[in-house]
């Protein structure tokens, strides 16, 4: 959970914070866990191979945002959401190295400082981190660049009329978030010890972007409330009699469900102090 | 021969292609809404065909006929019921396709719980070569299949040049307020948009039933496809979108033929990257985004 956290914080820099919907999450989650898992299986110690990932994810974060400066809104929605399904494809296809829908097992344990952590050991370094990367956030939206981000999200005009490089900020916003999400991602390897396509699709970029907007995109806390929200509940459907197959499916059905529910009731998160006239991830075109 | 084959498929692939991106486009283009939930409405139709023709063994025609009023309503009320609301309160675009996404969800997850996840199709004996000699693909299926695209779009595209009905809807797409002011109806001519773009969706959702079948993870693919071809071909543009469609369908199974099946969904959105970054109007599109 701590590691979704970290997750849901980061996306929340862009989301949140800089109003971009983002639905290519999972895709640098992904992207970390992959690295991660291919690299420490080749040897190299868990701490170069989570920095690589890292670097990599915030590279290709980059490159995604270019369009942002070209185009707004939904149309950069439509690119994230290409490149979670991009993501897909390669880990599905490109078996020689992904391992295709099999994915990648056997990953050893997390070793930051040449000891294998794991178990407790390893839940405490987790919450470490993520509480690390919520102060970070937390400074980050204090920060000048954070003041930029919310100005772009309530008045992009407004804000490159003031001589803020708008593009610039929306595409560091983007790399931040990337290297957020990928940091996660290696620990979520090291974790499960198991990685595949299916554990980084669509609709875990979605369940993030549901953790953010539930809990209030913008603010510091929402994401961490969404977190407990939204990893509990789907719980339920265990204590129900239903086949797997179905259990699964239900699960996506619940996030569907949710994600018009409260884009209808409550478009501003549960803790956010923003007036309900105004939805979250708004921007103007 | 084997770029005749490609040709053929890609050409009768994006025919398909282009049914489902013609909707698509006319919706965002006439109500600025980034339909995600008409790959809902494809699965829709496909499934009611299927349900029908299958299920029930009713013939064919009374269940395609079916399967496009189950669809039309389907759509119709998606705008009525769904989108309506939002507009009300004059959510961003954001929250709209957001909904619009979880519309589709929903659609997919109760499918496959309903059906299961594996998908449907029926086999109608329409994939036998016509020529001996010919590229293999050259089908009854690919016949009808081009065909019935370009009549449906062809119909589409004069409906909207010629009759009074397409006049007030280019009205309503260049200015809805001025439109509404001058006494046309535009919560009506929105729902027949919708209605329409449902309609131009079945054959397409009926002839991939017979073909490759219709499976609930793949609409979301679809949509973005139909994304690509309306950025294409240009917004709103009929017969941009049958070349858009064209032109990703022969892209697509190009990519089939140099790499692998599973990377052909790679260039569609590679192409969608590159048109976004340099020319977000669309290849016949003059106006700013």
């Amino acid at each position: 959970m701590s590691i979704f956290a970290i997750v849901a914080l980061s996306l929340n820099v862009v989301t949140g914070a800089a109003g971009i919907v983002s639905l290519a999450t999972g895709a640098f989650f992904g992207l970390g866990a992959y690295t991660t898992a291919i690299l420490c299986k080749a040897g190299y110690p868990s701490l170069a191979a989570q920095l690589a990932g890292v670097t990599i994810a915030a590279v290709l974060s980059i490159v995604i945002a270019l369009p942002a400066l070209r185009v707004r809104g939904v149309f950069l929605l439509l690119v994230t959401i290409a490149v979670q399904i991009i993501f897909t494809v390669i880990a599905q296809s490109w078996i020689s190295v992904t391992g295709g829908d099999a994915g990648i097992s056997r990953i050893p344990p997390y070793a930051p400082f040449g000891v294998p952590l794991r178990g407790v050991a390893f839940l405490i370094v987790c919450i470490v981190e993520a509480a690390i990367v919520y102060e970070f956030c937390r400074q980050l939206m204090r920060s000048p660049f954070g003041a930029v981000l919310r100005g772009l999200r309530d008045d992009e005009t407004g804000s490159a009329a003031l001589g803020k490089n708008v593009g610039a900020a929306k595409i560091t916003a983007f790399a931040v978030s990337g290297a957020g999400a990928a940091f996660a991602g290696s620990l979520y390897a090291h974790y499960t010890a198991f990685v595949d396509p299916f554990s980084f699709d669509l609709s875990v970029s979605i369940l993030m972007f549901l953790i953010v907007i539930l809990g209030g995109a913008g603010t510091a806390n929402g994401p961490l409330v969404g977190v407990l929200v939204l990893t509990l509940l789907p719980e339920i459907f265990k204590f129900l009699p239903l086949p797997p197959g179905v259990a699964a499916a239900a699960r996506q059905l619940l996030y569907g469900v949710l994600l018009v529910a409260v884009m209808y009731f409550r478009p501003q998160g549960i803790l956010s102090t923003a007036p309900g006239a105004r939805p979250i991830g708004a921007i103007r075109t | 021969m084997l770029l005749g084959s490609i040709l053929v498929d890609g050409l009768v692939t994006g025919c398909l292609y282009a049914l489902v991106a013609v909707g698509f486009s006319l919706l965002w283009w006439l109500t600025g809404i980034i339909h995600i939930a008409h790959g809902a409405v494809y699965l829709i139709a496909g499934y009611t065909m299927f349900a029908l023709a299958v299920s029930l063994g009713l013939p064919f025609a009374v269940a395609i006929a079916g399967a496009t009023v189950v669809a039309v309503v389907g759509g119709a009320a998606i705008q009525q019921v769904i989108y309506r609301p939002f507009q009300r309160r004059a959510a961003t675009e954001d929250a709209i396709i957001t909904v619009s996404l979880g519309i589709l969800i929903i659609v997919q997850y109760l499918l496959v719980i309903i059906f299961g996840p594996e998908g449907v199709s029926i086999d109608a004996g329409l994939r036998k070569p016509l020529l001996a000699d010919g590229p293999r693909v050259l089908d009854r299926f690919s016949l009808i299949a081009v065909l019935g695209a370009s009549v449906a779009i062809f119909g589409l595209h004069f409906l909207l040049r010629r009759t009074r009905l397409g006049k007030s809807m280019r009205a309503a797409a260049e200015n809805d307020s001025l439109a509404e002011v001058l006494g046309l109806p535009i919560k009506r001519i929105q729902m027949i948009a919708h209605a329409l773009a449902a309609a131009m969706v079945v054959p397409a959702a009926v002839l991939f039933l017979c073909d490759t079948g219709v499976h609930p993870p793949e609409a979301l693919h679809l949509v973005l496809m139909a994304a690509v071809v309306a950025i294409l071909g240009g917004k709103g543009s009929v017969l941009g979108a049958l070349v858009g469609g064209v032109v990703v369908g022969i892209a697509e199974s190009g990519m089939v033929f140099i790499v692998d099946a599973g990377w052909r969904q790679l260039i569609t959105f590679t192409l969608l990257y590159v048109l976004l970054l340099l020319r977000p109007q669309g290849l016949f599109g003059t106006k700013a985004v």
